[in-house]
């Protein structure tokens, strides 16, 4: 009860933020990362986002992972509209790229725990624009309760674990940890909240995201994230998650993709 | 120099000036970007962008001749701060261990010596120090405009500011405001030489409404 209400004093509130998803420069949700759903421009998108309750925006674009090529005419058009926190993750695989993003004006860039040049794009990234400019998505699936970095290339769990794989990241040089779910993306199954008990995560500073199953609660989730998930510093949703939650009649066309 | 406000943005290759210009553009406030010296010759209000690491960011306004012309341009024009960019405006950071522009007395310090967490993100109120100059405080909003009868739904009329920082500045005799950071650490929110040189440890132009209330009120002094 006091930590809670130490928490609630004290911190920054946990952050809601919205993970809208780029294809080929339009949005698509995502189920488990193996089927995908059209729900329509992202401008627009975005648009309607500023207008809800998110904290942040993080722009996934997978197209972008696969052909290493920035969308960076969409990118400028997506900054222009928000007034509000913008991160970025995708197709990150030099220093090169994240100067780009950072030119466009995003705050923040989340590179991949598969990165093969994570370790150097790691510090050469926190040199240039800080450590609250960068952070790390760790995609994880659970297989015989333990959890494994899952390799979304090749579509399967590699063979390390989530522990071993943090016990040699150098947390010091990135800030948001951002824990993705496999097995519950898209699901909206609830969040893998048990990762907050595991020893390995218990001893990171870092601020802790939760992606992964996160599902609508209507307004009640958005009013009393505090208290619901007291000790996470935000939880990442797919941005249907707050489009659904949502009255306003601009929304009525939206609707129906999703 | 220009009698009416002139915009101008720091830009030395770093730093989110993207989204201080769409901030700017929803105010209806052009501006322009402060590459050389020369280009401070042309404004009135300087803004000086965040995001990026105190060694490049010195390193970079050396490299461009914008060092001491800055420092100058102190002497009369009026400069915002933005996070890193008010962080510049002190004597000695320690993130990088290099000397700023010492336009207001104070170090940045790293978060992580004085607390458990690493790094500051998210949404925070501020608090009014005491004895604040009342021009700072017909900058820096405390309440949003919009009043409590206007029906207005959603966090971005609260008044939070949203900070993404590693380093920070200590309470000290050019803050203004303060944000609590956890039970044991206090912040400086916002800080003022109570003449023409403000910072603001929190992105405005990611605020919401009131950061954009806090850009134009800014612009129109």
């Amino acid at each position: 009860m006091i930590t809670k209400a130490i928490h609630s004093l004290a911190l920054p509130r946990p952050r809601l933020i919205a993970t809208l998803l780029i294809i080929n420069g339009l949005a698509y949700i995502s189920y488990g990362y193996s089927s995908y759903e059209y729900v329509g421009d992202p401008i627009n998108i975005l648009n309607l986002l500023s207008g809800f309750d998110v904290d942040e925006v993080l722009i996934v674009d997978l197209s972008a992972s696969s052909s290493h090529q920035l969308n960076i005419r969409l990118l400028s058009k997506l900054r222009a509209v928000a007034d509000f926190p913008l991160a970025y993750a995708g197709g990150i695989k030099s220093a090169i790229h994240a100067d780009c993003i950072m030119q466009l004006g995003f705050d923040k860039i989340f590179l991949a725990a598969c990165n093969p040049s994570l370790p150097t794009l790691l510090k050469q990234i926190s040199e240039c624009y800080g450590i609250q400019a960068l952070g790390l998505s760790v995609d994880y699936a659970i297989d015989n309760n333990k959890r494994y970095i899952y390799n979304p290339y090749i579509r399967r769990n590699s063979q390390l674990s989530l522990s071993s794989f943090l016990g040699s990241l150098q947390v010091n040089l990135l800030s948001d940890l951002l824990f993705s779910c496999v097995d519950r993306a898209g699901h909206k199954t609830g969040l893998d909240l048990s990762i907050l008990q595991e020893d390995y995560i218990c001893v990171i500073d870092n601020p802790i995201l939760l992606s992964g199953g996160l599902h609508s609660q209507g307004s009640q989730l958005l009013k009393n994230v505090n208290q619901l998930y007291p000790g996470v510093a935000g939880f990442v949703a797919s941005s249907s998650i707050f489009l659904q939650s949502g009255s306003s009649s601009a929304l009525v066309c939206l609707e129906r993709h999703f | 120099m220009a009698s009416y406000p002139s915009v101008g943005i720091v830009s030395v290759g770093m730093g989110n000036i993207s989204a201080i210009e769409g901030a700017l553009r929803r105010l209806c406030i052009q501006s322009s970007r402060v590459h050389t010296s020369d280009d401070l010759l042309a404004i009135t209000h300087l803004i000086i962008p965040g995001v990026g690491a105190m060694g490049a960011f010195m390193s970079r306004l050396k490299y461009n001749n914008l060092y001491y012309s800055l420092r100058s341009f102190a002497g009369h024009g009026k400069i915002l701060g933005i996070c890193l960019g008010f962080q510049s405006l002190y004597s000695y950071s320690h993130e990088g261990q290099c000397d700023c522009l010492d336009l207001l007395e104070g170090e940045v310090k790293p978060i992580k010596e004085f607390t458990k967490i690493s790094t500051n993100i998210g949404y925070l109120e501020i608090s009014e120090r005491d004895r604040v100059p009342p021009l700072v405080n017909q900058i820096i909003p405390l309440k949003p405009l919009l009043t409590e009868n206007v029906c207005m739904i959603g966090r971005r009329y609260r008044p939070e500011y949203y900070f993404t920082h590693s380093y920070f500045v200590p309470v000290g005799k050019s803050t203004t405001h303060t944000a609590q950071l956890d039970p044991e650490l206090c912040i400086t929110a916002a800080s003022s030489n109570g003449v023409n040189i403000y910072g603001t440890q929190f992105h405005p132009e990611l605020s919401h409404a009131i950061g954009r209330t806090l850009i134009s009120q800014f612009i129109s002094k």
